[in-house]
């Protein structure tokens, strides 16, 4: 589990949902047709696109997200050429696009549509800042394709640069400013994948923590809650925890049944918890 | 080794990069010629480098050369072409002020090494590193923390001077850019500061525009990582390794733009710049700071520059920051007298045009001044017949009555049709002028216009000319409206006025009535009524003849009058279209004087790189070269030298050098192929090959376009000056040997 609500919550959803099935089938046969309650409708995959400087590590950020599960072909001299899609264990879809560079002219229709269709835009800048092209490509974004209000601004690579304290959280501020004024997280995903296959777990850590990404997991977290999409993702947990209550209710005190009985009860309370 | 096919295609087999054995016979004869193994016995005829301070009087003429066209460009500003002159004065006086500036700072006892790059990819980190600096001007996290242009000796190498400047690509560059570019002219060798990540565009146009501005560039990859990280720090210095990791894809990125302007870097290093700063401050780690940063990397490149470059660097470098402006500034004119030129030949079209259309129109205006004045007198043919002309009436009375409206119906047609025709005369100007502003220029290709390429043209631009831009908008109103006023209001023409008519004929009809000649014919009666009548008529014959001589005299006088402004406009046309076409080719006489002293120039240059590489022998043997600056260089050389070039190929030059035999001192297009030889390794297909033009292929796929248009400028400019000879080399893979 890598922390981020959108991801997680879908994935244990289901778990929970196989092992209340399970209690549910060696019940006596009434409770069986509680089965068919457990039907949630399909929630619409939420889409996290990535748009920025070309070459902004914005594949290397996507495999920091992810712990490594979406396989990302990363390259230091070719980079993402068209719009991406990796599927993130079928509970969010990340969205990689090719990024603006300097010099080059390039209205990619393509990933101006994906950026229109997205929950949430993840636009990446390295520690060299904004330059003339990316700035236009931020204003395009923010205020031509109106996503500014479902924004993230990431600063990558931060790993590799010292910096004065609050200089660049400036410097990208003056760039950005407006209302309302997106999230900007410090990050470095090479450092944190660095991190996790440390021979050190000790040093190991210490490369995660300082990475910034579990800061921009719990970004996405905040977004996520403050959008509403957290409500919506407790809802099967709700249906389940109500499905369970009511099998509850169908268990008699015989002792052969005490067994679901504990079961359930676990359930329950996993289910409240989360 | 040279196969020949059926045809007359010859093939030329790729070289290795040894030059092979040479046989016995040949070491033989090598002895017979030169009478020793070694090539280089007059080493010591000379010491090397000892001809560096005379090139102050060599760089001082190509100079005299910009001043002479300059001086005379600010002189022969025609109006009309005012705004070519004045785009081209900007260019002169930039490229005479780059000129003065990189000569004013020459000094042939130091080494200029620049450090550019993007803004924040470590210049500064390093500059204070190499330089043991206080760290004042490594960056903050901000862009453009480094707004001047800084410059320290080095501490082991006193005479090495390492410039600091601003880096390109920043947010809303003020300049930065520009600045750092100033420096470029008086670099004796670039380190390209790039950071390991990957090039943005931007970058990449900076590192094409150096790579032709021909100095010699060496890339340090700044692999950049935080050290204050104690983590990374440990892991670092355990193992360096995993920071440098991913240096190849970046220098083959920056490889690859180098190649498209038809260079390649002279040596890569990859450098953690802030270990090697850090290193002189902390104490513990320092040695190994140091040895993990890989700085000796760069300063072994260096120091190997200095040890076998030097001399040619510096001497390149003065050459090289003269004959660039002067180039420059060459481009810009030839490429304002191809603007002149066009536009005068347009514009006479035009004028000639015009001044047809207008002298049709002008006929027109007489032709229907003569059917007006027909029409006028015909109508009183017959008037001694009206009850008017009654000899017992008013005659006399009736007859100034008839003249004054006779008179005054000619004057009104004259009036109107003179309006009518100024009002004309402006349409059909403004037509003209519409007509050829949408087509005019449009047949004639301007973009085919030679003289600039891209880099150059970038120059220009910069410097804010537009000669095609001028041609295009020659046509614009007030242009148009000028000519109109010279044809619509030519001084003393009465145009609307029948002058001839008044002054001639009207006051005979006006001052001299019938009353004298009616007095004879008084006696009579009605009998002789009829006679009168018969007399009057007949006088009235007369005087109607005379009138409509005179009336149509005066409308050929007006026409006569117009036509002849318009024929004096046309010459003024004329006049000022050959001042233009003068002033074009003064300018492209400019052009040649100034590329034969640079041809002169380039010799001298190729003759002393090669004293320096202690060729003396072969030197004096030059008797003509030419140069592309950091790519190429050419010479045509005596027989006896260039066997011996030939044979002993010169070594240690910094650049490549093809070498033709000239036994009479002239060389042809035939020479291409030996010059080409000395140029590329690759093998080649000679497709054509006459004293005036040679087709070249190179086996070689991925050759980059722009080495190629390099190669043949160097040759075509020392087989021909003039640029007549077409040297045309293309790369292909071919199947050699079908």
């Amino acid at each position: 589990m890598t922390g981020v609500h959108w991801h997680d919550a879908p994935l244990r959803a289901e778990e929970v949902k196989a092992e209340l099935v399970s209690a549910l089938e060696s019940m006596p046969a009434q409770s069986h047709e509680l089965v068919d309650k457990l039907v949630t409708e399909d929630r619409a995959v939420p889409r996290l696109v990535l748009t920025g400087q070309y070459s902004s590590g914005k594949s290397t950020l996507i495999s920091a997200l992810t712990d490594g599960t979406a396989s990302v072909y990363i390259d230091s001299d070719i980079a993402t050429d068209s719009v991406t899609e990796y599927e993130w264990d079928g509970s969010v879809v990340l969205v990689d696009t090719p990024g603006v560079q300097a010099g080059v002219e390039r209205h990619d229709e393509i990933a101006d549509d994906a950026i229109a269709a997205a929950d949430l835009v993840l636009f990446t800048v390295t520690v060299d800042l904004f330059d003339d092209a990316l700035r236009d490509h931020f204003v395009h974004v923010s205020d031509v394709l109106g996503k500014r209000a479902q924004m993230v601004v990431v600063l990558t690579k931060s790993g590799t640069m010292r910096a004065v304290e609050d200089v660049r959280r400036e410097a990208i501020s003056s760039t950005i400013q407006g209302s309302p004024t997106p999230t900007l997280v410090l990050c470095d995903a090479q450092d944190y994948l660095r991190g996790l296959e440390h021979p050190n777990p000790d040093v190991g850590v210490s490369y995660m923590r300082s990475s910034g990404i579990n800061e921009l997991r719990e970004a996405l977290n905040q977004f996520a809650d403050a959008t509403g999409a957290v409500a919506m993702l407790r809802q099967p947990f709700q249906l389940m925890k109500s499905v369970a209550v009511e099998a509850e209710s169908l268990l008699t005190e015989d002792p052969d049944e005490r067994a679901a009985l504990t079961v359930l009860a676990r359930l329950r309370q996993a289910l409240s918890d989360g | 080794m040279v196969q020949s096919d059926s045809s007359t295609r010859t093939v030329i087999p790729a070289r290795s990069a040894s030059p092979p054995q040479a046989s016995e016979f040949v070491s033989q004869w090598r002895e017979q010629m030169f009478g020793t193994t070694c090539p280089d016995g007059d080493r010591q005829g000379r010491p090397r480098g000892a001809g560096i301070e005379d090139f102050q009087g060599e760089t001082g003429a190509v100079r005299a050369h910009l001043l002479d066209t300059c001086q005379r460009g600010r002189t022969g500003s025609e109006p009309v072409n005012r705004e070519i002159s004045e785009g081209l004065e900007r260019v002169w006086l930039e490229q005479e002020r780059q000129a003065d500036a990189a000569l004013g700072a020459d000094d042939s006892t130091v080494f200029r090494i620049v450090l550019m790059g993007r803004t924040m990819s470590g210049k500064s980190t390093l500059f204070e590193a190499l330089t043991g600096g206080d760290g004042q001007r490594r960056g903050d996290g901000r862009q453009r923390y480094t707004r001047d242009v800084c410059v320290k000796r080095l501490d082991n190498y006193p005479h090495v001077e390492l410039v600091d400047t601003p880096g390109v690509g920043a947010l809303d560059d003020p300049g930065d850019f520009a600045l750092a570019f100033e420096e470029v002219p008086r670099a004796d060798l670039i380190l390209w500061v790039a950071a390991n990540d990957s090039i943005q565009e931007q970058t990449a146009r900076a590192i094409r525009l150096l790579a032709f501005m021909g100095k010699p560039i060496v890339i340090v990859l700044n692999c950049r990582m935080d050290l204050n990280h104690p983590g990374k720090l440990a892991d670092f210095l355990a193992d360096p390794q995993f920071v440098f990791a991913d240096s190849a894809g970046h220098v083959q990125a920056i490889s690859r733009h180098l190649a498209q302007s038809g260079t390649a870097a002279q040596g890569f290093v990859a450098v953690h710049a802030e270990a090697a700063w850090q290193s002189h401050r902390a104490p513990g780690t320092s040695d190994r700071l140091m040895e993990c940063s890989r700085v000796s990397d760069l300063e072994t490149a260096i120091r190997t520059e200095l040890e076998k470059h030097r001399e040619q660097r510096t001497l390149h470098r003065m050459v090289d920051s003269v004959r660039g402006p002067v180039l420059d500034a060459n481009a810009a004119t030839m490429q304002a007298a191809a603007s002149l030129n066009v536009i005068a030949e347009v514009e006479l079209e035009v004028s000639k045009d015009l001044r047809n259309r207008l002298l049709r129109r002008v006929d027109e205006y007489q032709e229907r001044l003569g059917n007006s004045n027909a029409r006028i007198i015909a109508k009183r043919r017959s008037w001694h017949l009206s009850d008017a002309a009654d000899p017992e009436g008013a005659v006399e009375k009736e007859w100034k009555r008839e003249g004054k409206r006779l008179v005054a119906e000619v004057e009104k047609s004259f009036d109107e049709e003179g309006r009518a025709l100024l009002v004309e005369l402006d349409t059909i100007s403004g037509r003209v002028a519409d007509e050829w502003k949408e087509h005019g220029f449009r047949t004639r290709n301007l973009h085919d216009l030679t003289g600039l390429d891209g880099a150059k043209w970038n120059l220009a631009a910069k410097l804010g000319i537009s000669m095609l831009l001028g041609a295009a908008n020659y046509f614009a109103p007030a242009a148009v409206g000028a000519m109109i006023g010279a044809v619509g209001g030519p001084p003393g023409v009465a145009i609307g006025a029948a002058l001839g008519f008044l002054v001639g004929v009207a006051t005979v009809w006006l001052n001299t009535g019938v009353t004298t000649w009616l007095d004879h014919v008084w006696p009579g009666h009605s009998s002789r009524v009829q006679q009168r009548r018969n007399e009057i008529g007949k006088q009235l014959s007369t005087l109607l003849d005379d009138s409509l001589d005179a009336a149509n005299k005066a409308a050929k006088q007006n026409a006569g009058a117009v036509r002849k402004q318009i024929r004096k406009w046309y010459r003024g046309r004329k006049r000022s279209n050959q001042r233009a076409r003068a002033a074009a080719h003064s300018w492209e006489a400019d052009v040649a004087a100034t590329r034969e002293a640079i041809r002169k120039l380039d010799t001298r240059t190729v003759q002393e790189v090669l004293r320096i590489c202690g060729r003396g022998r072969l030197a004096d043997g030059v008797i003509a070269a030419t140069r592309v600056p950091g790519v190429a260089c050419v010479a045509a050389m005596h027989e006896r030298a260039f066997t011996e070039a030939t044979l002993f190929p010169a070594e240690g030059l910094t650049e490549p050098l093809g070498v033709a035999a000239a036994p009479d001192e002239s060389i042809t297009a035939t020479s291409s192929v030996l010059l080409l030889l000395g140029l590329t390794r690759c093998g080649f297909t000679v497709n054509r090959l006459t004293p005036a033009s040679a087709q070249l292929e190179l086996h070689e796929e991925d050759l980059p376009e722009q080495a190629l248009r390099y190669w043949e400028s160097a040759i075509s400019s020392l087989v021909d000056p003039s640029g007549a000879a077409t040297i045309r080399i293309t790369a292909t893979t071919a199947d050699v040997g079908r």
